[in-house]
């Protein structure tokens, strides 16, 4: 019972920003008739990344995992919602002392944002916006040369506190600043020994020793883009992340990301 | 590129510093933390870990070689009379050695040579063949490792169905995936059937442990064999083949018969050092059906015997094993 209860909750995490989406207010809300423009996103890029895991290890892995995304954004000047979902995937290694050990890691993200204009700090050039967004991040290693705790998953959930500023270069170009704060942080790790019990006990119940902790590490990440817009209105958009968390305890997991994108945004409306 | 060197010197001040290290104070306090935390048999096996540290810090000195650090580190990890406490570098593995406790009891050679012949049948992990005018079969497992598929339970059973007795030789074998060793014990159940409990390290204390899980086997829907089943062992027999001895002693129809199997019914985890290398040790304990963790130290047989080396045409263990069914 506990395991599904575990497993319950690493599910509803996952799937808390597109509940949220589900049910964001429709059209109606929207002041004016006219609706924000709207873009499908798709981005591909790389990354340059560094985790450390002391449940099993003190050592630091390093890699560059290739990162993928799909997103749709509504957007004007006076409010952005978007979600996105990414993909990263890669080898990460640490050779100390002439060991070398290679963790495959994938990761896929979600991500839910809502930022409104904030009319004090914004001028005709700049545009500023506040607001919040929530990232779930699951992170999958495999490293053979940990055994029986080869394999690594943890579930990580953040509220942030968001700002962004968006500054109009020349008539279709723009540059933006986002930053974003971790004001709630959940993870949902491996317990103790970070090894389930299931497979001694002849059961098939991957998250039976997995715990969920609140209010524990913090994660910051920011985002600066450079936004090229066609007379089509689609856009091309070069992009750098940087996104480092750790899940606080003794047996913390922490990582860094510098990612390099590329993105098309094509305009639906 | 502000940006970037900026925001790098962030990380600087959020995470814990880089702890890689050569030192060998270093790695001995990692290696010596994490097991006292963590390894599951301290009391059971009345080690003082305390006193294996003071002993083994001792024999530190700053310009050591890897090739020395190693065999402090390795004597240190052996002191807890576990082969699943192991100590893992690119020259070296540190192991206990609980075969040795007892004398050797198995040459297949002679189970070629004297009993089954050369033309025996190999299905997937088994080798196998029937003995005493195919009254009794003969099965071999050297290794819980690899694939046992339905597909290779299904053969065997189904080939020994009409024998009096089967002989499962699980001697030298040293373990591998714990799901073979279920599968295999789902062939000789007809209920469900309860077989051992299990616990697991919830804390750093020596004796932090969660409540014991029952281990249930269920009945494979497929051939099973329902006559008696000798079971061969020795210090040999160890990890997943300890296991499937002690749950055997839950099962009316198995007998275990030759000497005590070495042990290692803890479900090791695993984990590096600061110097790269990595280790392992045992983070649960497989508790028999009164709760008691004592089968550690090895599953006794029901029928104590012994090969004797000084006829090599005799397998003594196999001998008595075929005389179970007279």
């Amino acid at each position: 019972m506990k395991a599904i209860q575990g497993y319950l909750w690493g599910v509803l995490f996952m799937m808390i920003p597109w509940l949220v989406q589900a049910q964001q207010p429709g059209d109606s809300i929207n002041n004016k008739a006219q609706k924000r423009p709207a873009y499908l996103s798709t981005a591909a890029g790389l990354s340059s990344s560094v985790f450390r895991d002391f449940a099993t290890s003190p050592l630091r892995y390093a890699g560059t995992p290739v990162f993928v995304a799909l997103g749709h954004m509504d957007v004007d000047h006076r409010r952005q919602s978007g979600i996105e979902l990414s993909y990263t995937f890669g080898k990460f290694s640490n050779d100390f002392n002439n060991h070398e050990n290679a963790s495959k890691v994938n990761i896929i993200m979600f991500n839910y944002a809502e930022l409104f204009h904030l009319k004090s700090l914004s001028t005709s050039r700049l545009n500023v916006k506040v607001g919040g967004q929530w990232t779930t991040t699951v992170n999958l290693r495999e490293n053979a040369a940990l055994q029986n705790n080869s394999t690594g998953v943890d579930i990580l959930s953040t509220l942030f506190g968001s700002i962004k500023g968006t500054l109009k270069i020349q008539d279709r170009q723009s540059l933006s600043a986002t930053f974003n704060l971790g004001l709630i942080n959940g993870a949902y790790r491996n317990g103790f020994v970070y090894v389930g019990h299931s497979a001694p006990t002849n059961q098939d119940q991957f998250f039976d020793q997995y715990q969920f902790r609140a209010f524990t590490g913090y994660r910051f990440n920011t985002q600066l883009d450079y936004t090229l817009y066609f007379e089509n209105k689609n856009a091309l958009r070069f992009g750098y992340g940087w996104d480092a968390f750790t899940t606080g305890s003794d047996d913390q997991f922490e990582v860094a990301s510098h990612v390099f994108t590329v993105t098309l945004l094509f305009n639906l409306r | 590129m502000v940006c970037l060197a900026l925001l790098s010197s962030c990380e600087k001040i959020l995470f814990e510093n880089d702890l890689a290290s050569t030192d060998p104070q270093v790695n001995l306090d990692y290696l010596w933390h994490e097991c006292n935390e963590k390894y599951s048999y301290f009391e059971l096996k009345q080690v003082d870990w305390e006193q294996v540290r003071q002993a083994h810090q001792a024999m530190l000195y700053p310009e050591m070689s890897q090739d020395s650090l190693f065999t402090v580190l390795g004597s240190m990890h052996t002191a807890l009379r576990d082969d699943h406490a192991n100590l893992i570098s690119n020259f070296n593995i540190s192991f206990f050695g609980t075969e040795y406790l007892g004398q050797d009891n198995f040459d297949w050679r002679i189970i070629v040579d004297e009993y089954i012949g050369q033309d025996y049948y190999i299905t997937g992990p088994f080798r196998h063949d029937f003995l005493a005018n195919e009254t009794i079969g003969y099965v071999r497992l050297n290794s819980f490792r690899g694939e046992m598929s339905a597909d290779h339970l299904d053969f065997v059973m189904d080939r020994y169905a009409d024998t009096e007795g089967l002989i499962l030789d699980l001697r030298e074998n040293g373990g591998g995936a714990i799901a073979n060793v279920f599968s295999l014990l789902s062939r000789f159940v007809e209920q469900q059937t309860l077989v051992n409990y299990s616990v697991i390290k919830t804390g750093p204390g020596h004796n932090d442990f969660s409540e014991p899980e029952p281990v249930y086997i269920q009945p494979q829907n497929g051939p099973r064999y329902g006559n008696k089943v000798v079971v061969l062992t020795d210090r040999g027999t160890f990890s997943s083949g300890s296991l499937m001895a002690l749950a055997s002693k839950a099962l009316p129809q198995l007998m275990l018969m030759g000497d005590t199997t070495g042990g290692g019914l803890g479900m090791p985890n695993g984990g590096q050092l600061p110097n790269g290398w990595t280790y392992r040790f045992s983070v649960t304990q497989a508790l028999t059906l009164d709760k008691s963790p004592d089968y550690e130290n090895g599953v006794p047989p029901d029928v104590l015997v012994q090969m004797d080396w000084n006829n090599r045409n005799v397998d003594e263990i196999l001998d008595r094993a075929i005389q179970a069914f007279n």
